[in-house]
């Protein structure tokens, strides 16, 4: 591999860990549920991650499964409480569940270290285990959007009403995409916890919830090319611009409104839905898209 | 063979009482029409039956079974079908995927077959393809296969509505204004349809305005006003009924 190529990994494996967080997030929106729990959940596999191989001396692949497993199972439990809340209840609502998760990890030092976090866990996790990460977590949405489960998801999130006319469960849909929403979050934070040395509580507050949630928006929301493209964007943006580094979330906030008033679907499901429209040959009387393409 | 009946159904909103004790029976292989002014209580009798909404009072049995308090989509699941009067179709998939959507109660594949992707369910995705092709070949409606569902005409969206209901194989069929807004020519092409599916032994409850469409199609009709019933009978009986031509015309003329 050639030196130019290893300069550049850190900024690649940051890069799989954003998509691993904008597909938690994807996953949720996609069967119409807007939680933004990704980063509490994404702090509670780390955090099971960490301490099952530094205090149970687990192996870091029986960590990294709890991690998994243990994240999907937060989300299954936090769909209960949560069946009834539609819409901006069930964000603020899983705003708060973020709020709480980083509470107790801030409190309950003897397990979590506290403010200072964990550090010393074992580096484990090198770019190539995170570029197979990826590759499974794709296959796996691809899969998953082209089955019977994506289709139940997309009916669920268009029209409630439709989708229950239809015999789908919209109570068990929604609870399904918060396991997987969980799974997916809590892998990515144990893979994090692995990669990085050491992990403190604020990694997995209010900035993680708004980058996973900005890369689903900024990318697109219903094709699985959308949260790459997002995180990817979100990630090396702010390298390409790094004498702007201090104006990072300027810069964020400038390009997400950007993207909805121009994009409104998210950058790759604009550009689908655009080329859609002029292969069925209904162009419309549609003014072209303006210019402003970020 | 009565497939669904209702007994008494009372529903209230807040001091409306939108249906006031329908008893009604739909049997299996015609068409039954329910009919009635605006605000008469029909939709609100349509949502009450599959589950939407939840009866005040009275109870609503299914091939005997009581299903007034289930939700929608267990009622869904055993085998009752319907179109809204407000058209409602996943605007941004194609009319394929529209009714392949409809197909999720036939479904024999698990979760983690599907979540997998493996043979069974790709195969169960390409037997539901097929099935929708058939659908759509005999709704003629072959041009439009991969056109986005919101972008088609109003006739054409009413179509797909009702192919996506037919996907579910139902039992009972609620068509809520199927016609609505189409011509004689395009109502009647859907007329010869609606008794297809009637001669396969389907229940079918048509509500309509169009009183032409109603009285050429169904073999028994209920008519409603204010959420009580004010006549029933054979399309000859009705339509020579004097309380149904006072709801109607209103009171008038007594000539």
């Amino acid at each position: 591999m050639s030196d130019w190529l290893i300069g550049y990994l850190p900024l690649v494996s940051q890069s799989i860990l954003a998509c691993g967080f904008a597909f938690s997030q994807y996953i949720v929106l996609r069967a119409g549920v807007f939680s933004v729990a990704t980063a509490g959940l994404a702090s509670i596999g780390a955090y099971t991650a960490a301490l099952a191989t530094m205090r149970l001396g687990a192996p870091p692949a029986i960590a990294l499964l709890a991690s998994l497993v243990v994240g999907a199972l937060a989300g299954a439990i936090l769909s209960i409480p949560l069946a009834r809340l539609r819409g901006v209840f069930q964000a603020i609502a899983t705003l708060a569940f973020v709020q709480i998760v980083l509470s107790v990890a801030l409190y309950i030092e003897p397990v979590t270290g506290g403010a200072l976090g964990l550090n010393g866990i074992p580096h484990v996790i090198d770019t190539w285990h995170l570029v197979a990460f990826l590759v499974i977590v794709v296959y796996l949405m691809l899969t998953l959007g082209a089955s019977s489960i994506g289709r139940a998801f997309d009916a669920a999130r268009q029209d409630e009403t439709v989708a229950v006319a239809l015999g789908i469960s919209v109570v068990r849909h929604h609870a399904l995409a918060f396991m997987l929403s969980g799974a997916i979050a809590g892998l990515t934070g144990g893979l994090y916890a692995f990669h990085r040395y050491s992990i403190v509580p604020e990694q997995f507050g209010f900035s993680l919830l708004v980058e996973s949630l900005a890369a689903v928006v900024l990318g697109g929301r219903i094709s699985v090319a959308g949260p790459i493209v997002g995180a990817i964007t979100l990630t090396v943006l702010p390298e390409l611009a790094r004498g702007l580094a201090e104006q990072r979330y300027l810069l964020h906030g400038a390009l997400l409104m950007l993207v909805i008033i121009y994009l409104p679907g998210g950058i790759v499901d604009t550009v689908k839905f655009r080329l859609g429209q002029r292969a069925s040959g209904r162009l419309a009387n549609k003014p072209p898209a303006p210019g402003g393409q970020p | 063979m009565t497939v669904l009946s209702t007994e008494a159904v009372c529903k209230r909103f807040g001091g409306v009482e939108a249906v006031a004790g329908l008893t009604i029976a739909i049997d299996a292989g015609r068409i039954t029409g329910l009919i009635g002014p605006n605000g008469a209580g029909k939709t609100t009798m349509v949502n009450l039956i599959t589950g939407l909404l939840q009866a005040t009072s009275g109870r609503i049995l299914l091939h005997g079974e009581d299903i007034t308090a289930l939700s929608a989509n267990q009622v869904a699941r055993r085998g009752v079908a319907r179109t809204f009067q407000n058209i409602r179709l996943l605007r941004e998939a194609t009319v394929l995927d529209n009714i392949i959507v409809g197909y999720h109660i036939r479904e024999k594949t698990s979760l983690i077959e599907n979540l997998l992707g493996l043979p069974a369910a790709r195969r169960e995705r390409r037997m539901f393809g097929s099935w929708a092709e058939e659908l759509i070949r005999r709704f003629r409606m072959e041009r439009y296969r991969d056109h986005q569902a919101g972008s088609l005409s109003y006739g054409h969206q009413r179509r797909v509505e009702i192919m996506r209901a037919l996907a579910m194989d139902p039992k009972l069929l609620l068509l809520d204004e199927p016609v609505a807004g189409m011509n004689d020519v395009e109502a009647d092409e859907l007329g010869v349809i609606f008794r297809d599916l009637a001669g396969q032994g389907i229940a079918v409850l048509l509500i309509e305005h169009n009183m032409r469409f109603v009285m050429s199609h169904c073999e028994q009709i209920y008519v409603v006003n204010a959420g009580r019933l004010i006549a029933s009978g054979t399309p000859e009986a009705v339509s020579s009924d004097p309380t149904v031509i006072s709801a109607y015309l209103g009171d008038a003329v007594s000539a």
